[in-house]
Parts: structure tokens; C-alpha cells; sequence
């Protein structure tokens, strides 16, 4: 769970689109759908049907489902547990790299000094989605954050947090 | 035959719950106030408790000594 600071409100919490995950979920479903579809080609296509029993045949397809299943939920927790978080205090960047691998970046409001908002290409502009980069002052790298839906509206959500932190002042987390 | 079918049925029971676990310990730990990763991890785990429990029903009714006669 993500540990928030005394009085900080969360402002909004940003995942990718779902077009990130698409091409994950349709190989997924074509793994589930391929032993329904040798099963009833087998007599079609004159194969040789394995003289097997009923439960056999259950048992495999159950254990392939299953880790067809897994495999698609491992795909899932990589895309889902990338968060773009922006509270009242600060940007957070969580993204998950593989199972065991994970980097969470955050940056002040009070340091932000440029919000930029790309978009390129057809998907992305027909469906609403691009990146979100946050420059803080005398940074060589921004903060960038990939594949967000609608990122207008969150570059304004910064904006207006980066406002709100400037007019409150530094906190007592301030570095 | 039937040591054979237990010995990889375990190892396999053994991995895919492993992974289970991995997945469901993420979903668990970093979740992000205000979202719906309780709602994913308790789908996940439904499922994932079908598919066990249905495995392991096919695995006790499959007719082990008639597969060794069929070889």
C-alpha cells in the first residue's frame, strides 16, 4: 500500500491505457481458445484422436487454463501496477518492470517547472491516450510517465496541485 | 504409471500455486488507496481456486491402471 504523509490527499491515481495490456489479453485468450479448437477439428481433419480417457483430457485442459490464467494475471499485475500518483505534496511513480522488479520515482510540487503533454500518432490520438512529462528546475531527465489516458486533464490536475503546494508552502516533508 | 502422473502433477500443482502466490502477494501489497486491486486479487483467486480444485478432481478420477494396458 502506498504510504502517504500526514494531512497529504490523494488527487488522482493514473494507470495506463488499457491499450498497454490489449495485445497481452488476445494472446491470452488465443492460448485459452486453442485446445477448444484442436478438439473440434480432430475428427474435420481426420487426426489421429489420442486414445485417451475423459478425465485425462479434463485434467490437461484444466492445468493449461490455470496457467493460462496465471500467465495473463502476471501480464496484468506488470500493466496495472504501473500508477501515476499526484497527491498534495508530490508526483509518484511506481512502475512494475517484471515479478520481482519494481522503481518508485517521486518529485516535490513545489520543484515542478514544466508539465508537457505528447501525443503522437493515430491510437493514441483517436483514443485519448500519451505521455505526461514533469520537468522540475536543474533536472537533466523529466519525469515522464507513458500511455495515460486523457493526459490533458492530468497535466491540468498537476498543474493545479503544483499551484495549491506553491501557495501552501513547503511542508515539514520537504527536503 | 500412476507415480509417474503424481510425481508431475505435484511438480506442476507445486509451480502454478507458487506463481498464484506472487501474483496475489503483488496485488495485496502494492495497491494504491482508492483503487481496486482487493476486487482483481479476490477474481484472481477464484479462479485460480477452480481451476485447482477442478485439476485435482480430474487428476482422482482419471483411470490410471486402465491408461498402463492402453500403452
Amino acid at each position: 500500500m502506498l504510504a502517504l504523509h500526514d494531512n497529504e490527499r490523494v488527487h488522482g491515481a493514473y494507470r495506463k491505457t488499457w491499450v498497454v495490456f490489449a495485445t497481452s489479453g488476445a494472446l491470452a485468450l488465443l492460448f485459452a481458445l486453442a485446445p477448444l479448437v484442436l478438439l473440434v477439428l480432430t475428427p474435420v481433419l481426420s487426426l489421429p484422436a489420442a486414445p485417451v480417457s475423459a478425465p485425462l483430457v479434463t485434467l490437461v485442459l484444466m492445468l493449461w487454463w490455470w496457467g493460462v490464467w496465471t500467465g495473463a494475471f502476471f501480464a496484468f499485475v506488470n500493466y496495472y501496477l504501473d500508477v501515476f500518483v499526484i497527491t498534495s505534496e508530490r508526483v509518484i511513480r511506481i512502475e512494475q518492470h517484471g515479478p520481482f522488479s519494481r522503481t518508485i520515482a517521486e518529485l516535490r510540487l513545489e520543484r515542478v517547472q514544466d508539465v508537457t503533454v505528447e501525443q503522437h500518432g493515430i491510437l493514441p490520438t483517436l483514443l485519448h491516450y500519451g505521455n505526461v512529462r514533469v520537468q522540475t528546475a536543474g533536472e537533466a531527465t523529466a519525469f515522464v510517465f507513458r500511455a495515460i489516458p486523457h493526459p490533458i486533464k492530468v497535466k491540468e490536475v498537476v498543474m493545479e496541485a503544483h499551484r495549491e503546494a506553491l501557495m501552501r508552502g513547503p511542508g515539514p516533508h520537504a527536503t | 504409471m500412476f507415480a509417474f502422473g503424481l510425481a508431475l502433477f505435484s511438480l506442476v500443482l507445486l509451480g502454478f500455486s507458487g506463481a498464484v502466490v506472487t501474483v496475489a502477494f503483488h496485488l495485496s501489497r502494492y495497491s494504491v488507496p482508492g483503487d481496486r486491486t482487493a476486487l482483481v486479487r479476490n477474481i484472481f483467486l477464484a479462479g485460480s481456486a477452480i481451476f485447482f480444485f477442478a485439476a485435482v478432481t480430474a487428476f482422482t478420477m482419471v483411470p490410471w491402471n486402465e491408461l498402463d494396458s492402453l500403452r
